[in-house]
């Protein structure tokens, strides 16, 4: 399996790796209560020693 | 001096070079009256010696009667119609390999994109447990992976796409190439 050559198995590990990508995103929204809100506040500031709440 | 091979071989690229379309009788003919030459006890050499070279066995052949040569004014023809037409044609077949070029050229930006932004954003997931929190970091984590995932499709499709066009070029050469290449 190289990432170098046009083979399956590589499209299907990227469709795997798609799909527990967006089932973990779906996951870890319903955490979150789906509060878009809430992330978008945090966007663009994740990383800045500022202390949100 | 030559032997019989060398001999064959000489004498089929003139044919070809003179547009005889028949050569593969001329070159079986005298590949058995040279076998026979050599069966009867004569050296290859002495053999290709006393039929008399290539260029005299190439007056023979096109003297002969029962020689094929497709006339001069159809290929002429053909090439002056295909010239006259390139104006039509050449723009067609220029603007298909800038679109082949052109989505080579977006499957590479959106699979380094995809790789880049998967990578950036997978590392920065660590950092998110840590300054905000396990939840944050588990979307960023699944946003990640989808990125990730994307450019390794896009990364392959570039591949599996540019192989297909390098092929049909190398086939598309061998068709239209009508000497000098070997296959």
């Amino acid at each position: 399996m190289s990432l170098l050559k046009f083979n399956s198995k590589m499209l299907v590990l990227a469709l795997v790796i798609l799909v527990v990508g967006a089932v973990l995103m779906v996951i870890a929204l319903s955490l979150l209560n789906f509060d878009i809100n809430e992330i978008l506040s945090h966007f663009g500031t994740w990383y800045a020693p500022i202390n949100l709440h | 001096m030559m032997d019989k091979t060398g001999f064959l071989i000489d004498l089929e690229k003139d044919l070809k070079k003179y547009g005889v379309s028949n050569s593969d009788d001329y070159i079986e003919y005298y590949s058995e009256y040279l076998d026979d030459l050599i069966e009867n006890g004569m050296s290859s050499e002495a053999a290709v010696n006393s039929v008399g070279g290539v260029k005299k066995i190439l007056l023979n052949i096109l003297s002969d009667e029962k020689v094929k040569i497709p006339k001069v004014k159809n290929r002429l023809q053909r090439i002056i119609l295909l010239s006259a037409s390139f104006p039509i044609w050449g723009p067609i077949v220029a603007a298909l390999y800038i679109i082949a070029l052109a989505i080579v050229f977006s499957l590479i930006i959106c699979a380094l994109a995809f790789m880049a932004a998967g990578l950036w954003t997978f590392l920065g997931s660590f950092i998110v447990i840590f300054k905000i929190g396990f939840t944050y970091a588990l979307l960023q984590f699944g946003i990640s992976l989808i990125l990730l995932g994307l450019g390794i499709l896009f990364e392959q499709f570039l591949i599996g796409f540019s192989g297909a066009i390098y092929n049909l070029n190398r086939s598309l050469f061998k068709k239209f190439s009508s000497r000098g290449i070997e296959a």
